[in-house]
C-alpha cells in the first residue's frame, strides 16, 4: 500500500476543481466553433482549386512524341506500355497505355521527356469500376488501314531517302 | 391521465349508448392506454430520429463541417434513410453465439429504455400513468437495461462484446448510487416520490413569494439541489453511456463494445435505446431540478383545470337523449367537443398544457444538446477513473447534499 | 469452486488462489481501430489488466529494401517516400542526403533551404496527425478534425510546391523538384500565423483537459535509461529527458543555421517520460518547426534548385549512412554501392520500428485502455515499421 500523502485532501480538491475548470474551458472552445464558419466545401458542387503543379492523370501530345521511350525506361514500376508504327520522329504512336493500378505518380516520366509532350495534369478523379479500366489509353485509337497507310508512307520515304543517298555519292 | 380516461369513458358511453350499452371501464382503459402507449412509442422513435440527426448535425458544426445535408432539405431525412438501411441489412448471427441471449438482449435493452416513459410527465395532464412511486419506479427499472446489456455482452461470444458488457454493468450499477442520492435530495425537499407532485412543488411558494418565478425551481431552492442537479446530470451521462463515459462501446478500444456483433434491426434497437435513455435522463433532470413544466415566468394558474372535460361530458350527456341516430350522436360528440374547446376554459387548458409540454420538452432538449456538445468535446475516461469519480467524488458529495437537504428540511420547512 | 468441493482432502486454497481468474488472449488488430494501420497486438489480459502484449508486424511489408536495390537511385526515391507516408519529405530527404554524400553531389543553398521548409512543413503536418489520432485514440473526435483543418493548409502548400498531397517526391538527388513562388511563400506565412493562433486552442481543448491529463500522465513511463537502451529516437526519446535532436547534434541540410530549441519532457503533469510528455514534446515541436520555416523563408537565397546529375547516376564504390530527424525519430539509409547504377544493398533504419519494440516492456500490468494510449503516444507509422 502506498503511503497517503500529507496533503491528500488538498490534492483531491485541486483535482476536482481542475476537472470542472478544464471541462468548462473545453466546452467553451467547441461552442465557439458551433456558431463559426465551416471550412469544408460542398464537394461535387464546389470544386477545389487544383494547383498546376498537381501530379494527376497523364496527358500525351502525340504529335510531339519522338518515341524515345525514356518515359517507359524511367518509370520505377514499368506501368507505361508503348507501341508504334515506325521509329523516332517519323514514327506513329499506335498504343500508349498507362496502368494506373501501378502508377506511383512520381512524375519521373514527364521529367524525362525531352520534348515535354508528356505531362501529369490536374485531373484527380481516377475512379474506375473494373480493374481493366485502370489502364488508360492515351494514344488516339488508330484503324489498321491508317497504320498500314503510315507504314507505306514511311517505306516510300525510306525508299526515297535511300535513292537520294544512292544518288548522293554519285554527285560530287 | 386516469381522470381524463374516466371522463372520456362517460362521455363516449353517452354517445354510443345504444351500440355499447355495457362497455366496462376496463375496455376503455385498455384502449386508452394502448393509444397512449403508441403515442409514447412514437415519441421514442421521434427521439431516436431527432437524436441522430441533431447529434450528427451539431457534431458537424462543432467540427467546422456540415454534417448530413444531402437527404432532403438540410438533410432532415437522413435518419429515415439510415433507418431503411438498417432494416434492409442482413441480420447476421455469429456461429458461436448463444442464440437465445443474442436474440433477447436487444429487446430487453430497448424495453429497459422504454419503461420510464410510462410515468414521465410531459405536462401537468399529459402523463401516461400518474404513479405515486414514479421516481422510485424509474430508478428501479433502469436496471433491466443492465441485464439486457450483460446478455448482449455474453451472447455473441465475442471478447470485445464481453468487455463492453462487463464495463457497462460495472458502470451502470455504480452510478445508480449517486443517481439515487441526488434523487433523494429532491425527495427530501419536496416530500414526494410522485413526479407530478415534485413539479407542482417547484411552483409553490418560496421565501415568502407567492409565485417564485424561476427561483421556485429546485436548483434554486437549495444549494444541495444545485449540486445534486449537476451530479444527477453527470451520473445520467454515465448511466446512458454517453461520452465521456462511453467506454462500454469505446470504438478506439473495444471496436464497438457490446454491440460489436449486432447488425441491422438489432443494432437499431440498441441505437434507439440509447437515445431513448438519453431523453429519459434529460427529462428527469428537467422535471426533478428545473421546474418541470413550469417556465421561468409564472403563469396564471386556473383554479379549475378540469372544467373542460366536465363541461364536455355534461354537454354530451344533456344532448344524448335527443340524438336519435348514430350520425346525430357523432355530430353531437364533435360539436360539443368543439364548443368546449373553443370556450375560454378549454382554450386556456389546452394552451396551458401545450406551454407545459413545450417547457418540459424544451428543457430536455437543451440538456440533450449539452450531452451532444460534451460528447464532441471530451476524451474518454478510463474504467478505473469512472469508478473513482463515482465512488470517491460523486458519492461523498452526494451524501453531503443529502445531509444538507435533510437539515434544511428540518430547520426551514418552507 | 467446484474443484475445491471435489478435492476435500487437499489443503484449502488460499484466498489469493480462490480469487484467481482466468486469463484471456485477445487479438488487437490487424483490423483494430486504434492500432494505426495494420499492427496486430496479441494481448494477454486478466480482466481489464493487460499482463503482456506482443506486437506482430509485417502486414504492410512491401519489400522496400529489395525494390530499392533493384532500381536506379532516382527511381528508388519515390519508394523511400512511401515508407513513412506521413513524413514523406523527410524520408526522401534522408535518402537523397545519403546518395549525395556518397556521390559527392553539391546542392545549392536555395535547394537546401527549400528542403528545410518542406521537411518542417511535413513535420508539422505529421505532428498534427499524431495530435489528432492521439485524441481519437482517447475518444475525443473533435481535436482530430481541428488538427486536420490545419494539416489541410500545410498539405495544400506542399501540393503547390511539389504536386503531391501525401507522397510528395519533393527532394530529389541534387536538389528539389520545383522552385518556390511568391504566392507559395505568402501561403506559408499565412499558415504559420494560423498555426500559432490555433495552437493555444488545441491546448485548451485537449492538452490541459483534466480527463486527457488523467488518461496520459504517469501512464507508460519510459525512463531515460530505458529509452536509450531500447534505441528510442525522436520525440519519444526527448520526452524521456534526453536532449538529442539530429538537427542540432548532427546538423544536415543547413540546420545549423537556424535557431530553434529542442523541447524535452519534464514531467509537467506526471512523471518524465510518460504519455503526456511524449504528446507535449510533439506539440512544442510544432511551434519550433514554425520558427525554423520562418527563418528559412526569410533567409532563402536566389539560385538554382536542382543540380544537374547524370541521367544514369553511378555512385563510387563505398558505403554511407546519413541519419536524419524524421518526425518520429532517427531515419537513415545505409547505402552500399559497388559502382553500379543500382545499389548493392540498401538498409533503412526507421524510427517507428525501433520505437515500437518497447511496447511489450511498457504495456505490462496496465489497463486495456492504457495500451491504446501508449501505442498512440509512441506514434508509429506501420508503413515504415513493415517497409
Amino acid at each position: 500500500m502506498t503511503r497517503r500523502p500529507k496533503n491528500a485532501f488538498r490534492l483531491y480538491c485541486t483535482d476536482v476543481w481542475a476537472g470542472i475548470y478544464t471541462t468548462c474551458v473545453g466546452l467553451g472552445v467547441t461552442i465557439r466553433y458551433l456558431f463559426g464558419k465551416n471550412v469544408t466545401m460542398l464537394y461535387p458542387e464546389v470544386r477545389p482549386e487544383i494547383p498546376p503543379t498537381h501530379r494527376g492523370l497523364h496527358a500525351l501530345d502525340e504529335s510531339k512524341c519522338i518515341l524515345c521511350r525514356l518515359c517507359a525506361t524511367n518509370c520505377p514500376v514499368g506501368c507505361i506500355a508503348i507501341e508504334s508504327a515506325g521509329k523516332g520522329k517519323t514514327g506513329m504512336v499506335t498504343r500508349y497505355d498507362v496502368d494506373y493500378s501501378q502508377c506511383l505518380f512520381c512524375n519521373l516520366c514527364a521529367e524525362a521527356c525531352p520534348t515535354k509532350c508528356l505531362r501529369l495534369t490536374e485531373a484527380y478523379s481516377m475512379i474506375r469500376g473494373r480493374r481493366e479500366d485502370c489502364v488508360l489509353r492515351l494514344a488516339r485509337p488508330k484503324s489498321q488501314s491508317e497504320i498500314d497507310e503510315h507504314m507505306v508512307k514511311l517505306a516510300r520515304r525510306e525508299a526515297e531517302k535511300k535513292a537520294a543517298s544512292k544518288e548522293a555519292p554519285e554527285t560530287p | 391521465m386516469d381522470d381524463i380516461i374516466l371522463q372520456f369513458h362517460t362521455s363516449a358511453v353517452a354517445v354510443l349508448w345504444p351500440l355499447l350499452s355495457k362497455v366496462p371501464t376496463w375496455i376503455t382503459y385498455a384502449v386508452a392506454y394502448s393509444v397512449g402507449g403508441c403515442v409514447v412509442l412514437g415519441w421514442i422513435a421521434l427521439m431516436a430520429i431527432v437524436g441522430t440527426y441533431g447529434e450528427r448535425r451539431i457534431a458537424g458544426f462543432i467540427q467546422v463541417r456540415y454534417g448530413p445535408n444531402r437527404v432532403g432539405p438540410q438533410g432532415i431525412f437522413q435518419p429515415l434513410a439510415d433507418g431503411i438501411k438498417l432494416l434492409c441489412k442482413e441480420d447476421t448471427v455469429p456461429n458461436v453465439a448463444n442464440r437465445a441471449l443474442f436474440f433477447v438482449a436487444p429487446v430487453l435493452v430497448l424495453l429497459g429504455a422504454m419503461i420510464p416513459f410510462a410515468v414521465l410527465p410531459f405536462s401537468e395532464r399529459i402523463v401516461l400513468t400518474n404513479m405515486e412511486l414514479a421516481l422510485y419506479y424509474v430508478l428501479a427499472f433502469q436496471a433491466i437495461e443492465v441485464i439486457g446489456i450483460l446478455m448482449a455482452g455474453w451472447g455473441p461470444g465475442s471478447k470485445w462484446s464481453l468487455y463492453g458488457g462487463m464495463r457497462l454493468a460495472a458502470q451502470m450499477l455504480s452510478y445508480e448510487i449517486p443517481l439515487g442520492l441526488c434523487a433523494l435530495v429532491i425527495i427530501l425537499l419536496s416530500g414526494s416520490l410522485n413526479l407530478g407532485e415534485i413539479a407542482r412543488w417547484q411552483a409553490g411558494p418560496f421565501l415568502g413569494m407567492e409565485h417564485p418565478w424561476i427561483f421556485g425551481w429546485a436548483v434554486f431552492r437549495s444549494p444541495a439541489a444545485l449540486i445534486a442537479f449537476f451530479m444527477f446530470y453527470v451520473g445520467g451521462l454515465a448511466a446512458t453511456k454517453r461520452a465521456p463515459f462511453d467506454l462500454p462501446e469505446a470504438e478506439s478500444e473495444l471496436v464497438a463494445g457490446y454491440h460489436t456483433e449486432y447488425a441491422g434491426i438489432r443494432f437499431a434497437f440498441f441505437f434507439m435505446a440509447e437515445y431513448a435513455a438519453m431523453y429519459v435522463v434529460c427529462a428527469m433532470s428537467a422535471i426533478l431540478f428545473l421546474g418541470g413544466w413550469h417556465g421561468p415566468i409564472p403563469r396564471p394558474e386556473t383554479a379549475e383545470g378540469f372544467e373542460f372535460m366536465k363541461t364536455w361530458s355534461d354537454l354530451i350527456q344533456a344532448g344524448a337523449p335527443g340524438a336519435a341516430t348514430f350520425v346525430d350522436r357523432c355530430t353531437l360528440f364533435v360539436s360539443s367537443l368543439w364548443s368546449v374547446v373553443s370556450s375560454n376554459d378549454g382554450i386556456r387548458l389546452i394552451a396551458r398544457e401545450a406551454i407545459g409540454a413545450a417547457n418540459v420538452v424544451g428543457k430536455s432538449f437543451f440538456l440533450y444538446f449539452v450531452m451532444i456538445w460534451a460528447r464532441w468535446t471530451f476524451p474518454r475516461i478510463r474504467i478505473d477513473q469512472v469508478m473513482h469519480l463515482c465512488l470517491k467524488v460523486l458519492l461523498p458529495i452526494g451524501l453531503g447534499c443529502v445531509i444538507w437537504a435533510a437539515v434544511q428540511v428540518v430547520l426551514f420547512p418552507h | 469452486m467446484s474443484e475445491a468441493n471435489v478435492t476435500e482432502t487437499a489443503p484449502p486454497a488460499s484466498r489469493r488462489d480462490s480469487l484467481r481468474t482466468e486469463e484471456m488472449l485477445l487479438n488487437m488488430g490487424p483490423q483494430h481501430p486504434s492500432t494505426h494501420g495494420v499492427l496486430r497486438l496479441v494481448v494477454r489480459t486478466d480482466g481489464e489488466m493487460v499482463r503482456e502484449s506482443w506486437p506482430q508486424i509485417g502486414f504492410l511489408h512491401r519489400c522496400f529494401e529489395k525494390i530499392a536495390e533493384s532500381l536506379p537511385y532516382a527511381q528508388a526515391l519515390p519508394y523511400a517516400d512511401r515508407m513513412d507516408y506521413l513524413g514523406s519529405v523527410n524520408n526522401g530527404l534522408a535518402f537523397c542526403l545519403g546518395v549525395e554524400k556518397l556521390g559527392a553531389i553539391e546542392v545549392s543553398e536555395r535547394a537546401a533551404h527549400l528542403r528545410v521548409i518542406a521537411a518542417e512543413l511535413n513535420r508539422i503536418a505529421s505532428h498534427l496527425i499524431a495530435f489528432g489520432t492521439y485524441a481519437l485514440d482517447l475518444g475525443a473526435f473533435t481535436p482530430f478534425i481541428y488538427g486536420f483543418r490545419e494539416r489541410e493548409m500545410a498539405v495544400s502548400i506542399l501540393e503547390k510546391l511539389s504536386g503531391g498531397r501525401l507522397l510528395y517526391h519533393y527532394p530529389r538527388i541534387g536538389g528539389v523538384a520545383n522552385d518556390l513562388t511568391p504566392e507559395i511563400a505568402s501561403d506559408i506565412r499565412a499558415f504559420l500565423v494560423q498555426m500559432r493562433k490555433v495552437w493555444p486552442e488545441y491546448n485548451a481543448l485537449l492538452s490541459d483537459n483534466q480527463i486527457f491529463v488523467k488518461r496520459t500522465a504517469n501512464v507508460g513511463v519510459v525512463t531515460r535509461e530505458q529509452a536509450i537502451a531500447w534505441g528510442f529516437t525522436g520525440p519519444c526519446l526527448r520526452a524521456s529527458g534526453v536532449r538529442f535532436d539530429l538537427r542540432k547534434d548532427q546538423p544536415y541540410s543547413l540546420y545549423e543555421r537556424f535557431a530553434f530549441d529542442v523541447p524535452i519532457g519534464e514531467g509537467t503533469k506526471g512523471t518524465t517520460g510518460d504519455c503526456w510528455d511524449r504528446y507535449w514534446v510533439r506539440m512544442v515541436e510544432i511551434l519550433e518547426s514554425c520558427r525554423i520555416v520562418e527563418q528559412a523563408l526569410d533567409g532563402i537565397p536566389e539560385g538554382p534548385v536542382l543540380t544537374k546529375v547524370p541521367r544514369v547516376l553511378k555512385l563510387p564504390k563505398g558505403e554511407v549512412y546519413v541519419p536524419c530527424e524524421n518526425p518520429r525519430g532517427e531515419l537513415g539509409f545505409y547505402i552500399v554501392s559497388d559502382g553500379d547504377p543500382k545499389a548493392l544493398r540498401i538498409k533503412s533504419r526507421g524510427p517507428s520500428f525501433c520505437n515500437l519494440s518497447i511496447v511489450n516492456e511498457i504495456c505490462r500490468d496496465v489497463l486495456l485502455a492504457d495500451v491504446v494510449a501508449i501505442l498512440g503516444s509512441i506514434d508509429i507509422v506501420l508503413g515504415e515499421v513493415d517497409r
